[in-house]
């Protein structure tokens, strides 16, 4: 889990412990690899397709998917960054951290941008980084790729691709990294 | 812990380093084809400028806009000050209106420092200059824009900015020109200091506080303190500097008898033709502007110096994103500046749960 | 605040129990005042008239009344901040039977007729004023105010109140008072040097960004004065000194004889230049506060004597001028009620040595001995304070008689307190309040005034 949500999720500055191994590293980039896949027949092909992933989690899954995109296509994809704490709407509510770099170098008019995360969970996240991504041209389509859809969806937000579904309750907290994804929760 | 931003003295390293690690974001945030963020939806910002200074009211007015908070402006010449209302009922009238944040400006050293005394919970009281004392968003600028020139930002390296710390270490910068009466001049050194630099005051001994070797080290931390020294020539020093910060020199301090003449101080501590030819090859120029050509700098060095030796353009943009920087801190992230006092507060305690573990 | 019951006129007040320090000595005894004089000094528990009214004084310090040769009564011209009424009150619950009224009001004390109105208005208050008058006329800097008029009718303190710039008239000055047995008062301090500046010059100042006033700026006043001093043989007073090499300058004048006497103001004895780090205007001063090694010299020359007088420089403003900025907001203090307090429980000054600062030698110098700082003997007058040297207090909850505000001592717990005051014989303020109005003092007064 990266760090930035640590320090993000209550109680603050709490450690995580893991409780269930959910995917091993194998199978994260198997999940991957099917995504892509899924990126590619949904798009019929990767033409105007560009990745931009959210950070701080889903920019080592953006990347990865960029590469598998390379490997199965042949295409390099154009890859972004977004940092979206400052189009939180819980700004004031918690502490906000906005180190990390948004570095989209292109226009996005007419581009169908896949957004990658590695957790869907309120959808907060998401409709912060629609509107960020607005403010960087129109795209033709916007498009969402996780890792983990852990439910709990406070907007109407769905995502498009998905790799894996996956139940838990609220006190639950998901890590998720290339090496494997963890279910556990947070302790102080 | 401050909620407020009177100097840079009372961060320590750490917060002007997160300053300027947070300006980085919001100089990319500039960049975008629409400049403007929500993060300060539903704030007003008040400035309230009892000494007219279009340039920082601008800077500040625009950072709050991109911010897309409310900006209130208040000027002393359309208010009632000159009835004979006092400075607390002054600021008291326009707290009432609702603020989050208040830039004040004003002619006398201390004004911001007796305003934050007399702020309620809440409200964070930004110095934008006050007398001789401080200008704290002007030092993060010109410390922010020196950082970028000589360590560039890195680019489309996911992760590289972790190592990217903000630092002027192994820099020798000469703070030139009218320093006792310099808000900029103070900022900076304590910018620049903090962020490891070495210092060179080079100014007459009119135009330095009377004991300037007592005020450094009374002033910064010891270890700062032992980096600046002190210079009367100019010539002296010149071909040492990696940085000439050029102040404007005031015609009134001609008046007040405190040099000879102009064409003197030209001689003496101008940035000439002549001395624009011994600068080091990689030296930059900077000044706070509005610059007197043919005083601090000849027009002709202005001119022919390559753009990015003379940087007081990039002063004046980097100026919106350390401002945006200083507004997001203080009245944006929910906590407050780490300060020389006391460790940065871990969260608010009304933190509510919200999405963790992704979106 | 609760009045006290008054003892009515005619009755005999005893102060029981208490040490009187005098500068022959202590001793413990009782005190007798009766018809405005001390009518007996008896052994300590000695039978007396039941009917007396009786202050316990057991474990306190009984000395004479107090004199301060520096308060601002804020009239004429500045009754928004302080009036004589208010003032006098605070003298009195303070520990002062007498305070020297500064002549620099709006219009300035520079004639006989403001003379009798001051003198007028300070009928019937809770301590004695004595009028002091302007050098210059209409505190102007130009020309001799009629001294020799306002001598006549008694005044013997002249002072513009701040610096005579004008050396060759300070000269004449003290030539013409000679005569006169005037003391001409100036504080020192040189106007091109930065004399009006609000801070002392130093790190602190260049620090916080603010112009100052270098300690030669002091220096060089008080060396120049010191001088005409000497040329004239004229009697000269340095008012409220700050400085170190001030502090040298007097001693070795008076070691040579020369007729200058010197003051400090009590707040002096405390604070420097860094208190006024974040810019509370409270901590602006007149003289500027200096360094901690000044402070140290300013609290020497008050212990070897150099020194001669502690002073309140009771300075009234009203209450929105100390919300302007640092450098424009008045200098000063309101400090009657806190001064003898902060100089009585200074931890490096003496009972006898505050006692000689506060009453005696400033009742010498104002020669008004019969209205403070006089001998406790039968037949003086009787202007007593009994003093609590171990009673913490803090001005916030006492609360505070006088108009001004502008105190940095709210809630600064003090260690000394006045337990009782009495003027002319009448007990005008006990255990921290007022003793009967203006009013009914009134008539208990005539001509305790000069």
């Amino acid at each position: 889990m990266a760090d930035r949500e640590r320090r993000m999720t209550p109680p603050y500055g709490g450690v995580f412990v893991a409780r269930t191994t959910i995917l091993d590293s194998s199978g994260v980039h198997r999940a991957l690899t099917r995504v892509s896949h899924e990126i590619i027949e949904r798009n019929e092909g990767l033409d105007n397709v560009l990745v931009v992933g959210l950070q701080t989690g889903g920019v080592q899954i953006a990347l990865r998917i960029v590469r598998l995109l390379f490997e199965i296509d042949g295409t390099d994809v154009p890859f972004g960054t977004l940092d979206v704490a400052m189009h939180r709407d819980d700004i004031g509510l918690r502490p906000v951290m906005a180190e990390a770099v948004t570095d989209i170098p292109f226009d996005l008019d007419g581009m169908t941008v896949v957004l990658v995360d590695d957790v869907l969970y309120t959808g907060r996240t998401i409709r912060a980084a629609l509107d960020a991504l607005n403010d960087f041209g129109r795209p033709r389509a916007v498009q969402l790729a996780v890792v983990i859809d852990r439910g709990h969806r406070e907007l109407p937000i769905r995502p498009d691709f998905v790799g894996k579904n996956l139940p838990t309750s609220r006190e639950e907290m998901v890590d998720v990294t290339l090496e494997g994804v963890l279910l556990g929760e947070m302790r102080k | 812990m401050s909620v407020h931003l009177l100097t840079l003295g009372e961060l320590d390293t750490q917060g002007i380093s997160e300053l300027l690690s947070l300006t980085d974001r919001f100089v990319e945030v500039g960049r975008r084809p629409i400049p403007r963020v929500p993060a300060l939806r539903g704030r007003t910002v008040a400035t309230l400028f009892f000494e007219e200074s279009t340039r920082t009211r601008l800077a500040f007015e625009t950072a709050a806009k991109r911010l897309s908070a409310d900006v209130l402006n208040f000027s002393a010449a359309s208010s009632s000050l000159a009835k004979g209302e006092s400075l607390r009922d002054t600021f008291e009238t326009v707290q009432a209106m609702g603020i989050h944040a208040a830039v004040v400006r004003h002619r006398s050293a201390g004004v911001p420092a007796q305003i934050a005394r007399w702020a309620d919970d809440g409200v964070s009281i930004l110095n934008g200059g006050d007398g001789w004392h401080a200008h704290p968003t002007q030092g993060l600028q010109d410390a922010y824009t020196l950082w970028r020139h000589f360590s560039p930002m890195p680019h489309g390296q996911p992760g590289a900015e972790a190592a990217d710390e903000p630092t002027l270490a192994g820099l020798r910068i000469g703070i030139v020109g009218d320093i006792v009466h310099s808000r900029v001049a103070r900022s900076d050194i304590e910018a620049y200091t903090a962020l490891g630099a070495g210092i060179v005051l080079v100014a007459p001994p009119t135009l330095l506080p009377a004991q300037p070797r007592d005020w450094i080290d009374c002033w910064l931390p010891a270890d700062a303190a032992k980096r600046v020294e002190i210079s009367h020539g100019l010539d002296d020093v010149l071909d040492e500097l990696d940085v000439v910060g050029l102040l404007r020199c005031q015609r009134e301090r001609m008046a007040d008898g405190l040099i000879g003449s102009v064409p003197e101080y030209v001689a003496r501590y101008g940035l000439t033709a002549e001395r624009a030819q011994r600068l080091r090859p990689d030296a930059v120029i900077t000044h706070p502007g509005p610059m007197n050509r043919g005083i601090e700098i000849a027009g002709a060095v202005f001119e022919d110096l390559a753009a990015n030796r003379v940087l007081v353009t990039q002063q004046v943009s980097h100026g919106v994103a350390a401002r945006m920087a200083v507004l997001f801190r203080l009245i944006g992230s929910g906590t407050a500046l780490p300060s020389a006092d006391g460790p940065p507060d871990a969260a608010p305690s009304e933190a509510g749960p919200a999405g963790g573990g992704g979106a | 605040m609760a009045e006290q019951q008054l003892p009515a006129a005619g009755e005999m007040l005893v102060l029981a129990g208490g040490e009187i320090v005098e500068r022959t000595g202590r001793r413990h005894a009782d005190i007798t005042v009766l018809d405005g004089q001390i009518a007996a000094v008896d052994p300590p528990g000695t039978n007396r008239n039941g009917s007396a009214h009786v202050v316990d004084a057991s474990g306190r310090v009984v000395a004479a009344g107090l004199v301060d040769l520096f308060s601002r009564l804020g009239e004429p011209g500045n009754e928004e901040a302080e009036t004589v009424a208010t003032a006098t009150a605070a003298a009195a619950l303070g520990g002062f039977t007498a305070v020297l009224a500064q002549p620099d009001t709006d219009p300035p004390l520079d004639r006989l007729g403001q003379l009798a109105e001051l003198r007028r208005n300070a009928t019937g208050r809770h301590c004695a004023v004595i009028a002091a008058a302007t050098i210059t006329a209409d505190r102007a800097g130009k020309r001799l105010s009629p001294m020799a008029e306002l001598a006549d009718a008694g005044v013997r303190w002249f002072t513009d109140v701040g610096p005579l710039a004008d050396i060759g008239l300070l000269r004449r000055a003290l030539q013409y008072a000679g005569p006169l047995s005037g003391t001409v008062s100036v504080r020192p301090a040189t106007a091109h040097l930065g004399g009006t500046a609000a801070m002392a010059e130093g790190a602190v100042s260049a620090r916080m960004g603010l112009a100052g006033e270098p300690a030669a700026s002091e220096e060089l006043s008080a060396s120049a004065a010191i001088g005409v001093a000497r040329l004239t043989g004229g009697r000269l007073h340095l008012d409220r000194i700050s400085a170190a090499r001030t502090v040298e300058l007097v001693r070795a004048a008076k070691a040579e004889g020369i007729d200058v006497s010197a003051s400090v103001a009590a707040e002096h004895l405390l604070f420097v230049d860094a208190d006024a780090d974040s810019y509370d205007t409270l901590m602006r001063a007149e003289p500027p506060y200096r360094t901690a090694l000044d402070r140290a010299a300013l609290i020497a020359g008050v212990n070897d004597r150099t020194i001669d007088a502690v002073v309140s420089g009771h300075s009234p403003v009203p209450p929105q001028a100390k919300d302007l900025p640092f450098d424009e907001a008045p200098p000063g203090v309101a400090a009657l009620e806190t001064c003898a307090a902060l100089v009585l429980g200074h931890p490096d000054i003496s009972v006898e040595t505050a006692l000689d600062a506060l009453a005696w030698r400033p009742a010498e110098l104002a020669s008004a001995t019969q209205l403070g700082g006089g001998a406790i003997e039968p037949g003086q007058p009787a202007n007593l304070v009994v003093f609590d040297l171990d009673r913490p207090w803090t001005l916030a909850e006492r609360g505070s008689v006088s108009m001004a505000r502008n105190t940095p001592h709210r809630g600064r717990e003090l260690g000394a307190m006045a337990m009782a005051t009495v003027v002319a014989g009448h007990l005008v303020a006990a255990d921290g309040a007022l003793c009967g109005t203006a009013g009914t003092v009134a008539a208990l007064f005539a001509g305790n005034t000069r």
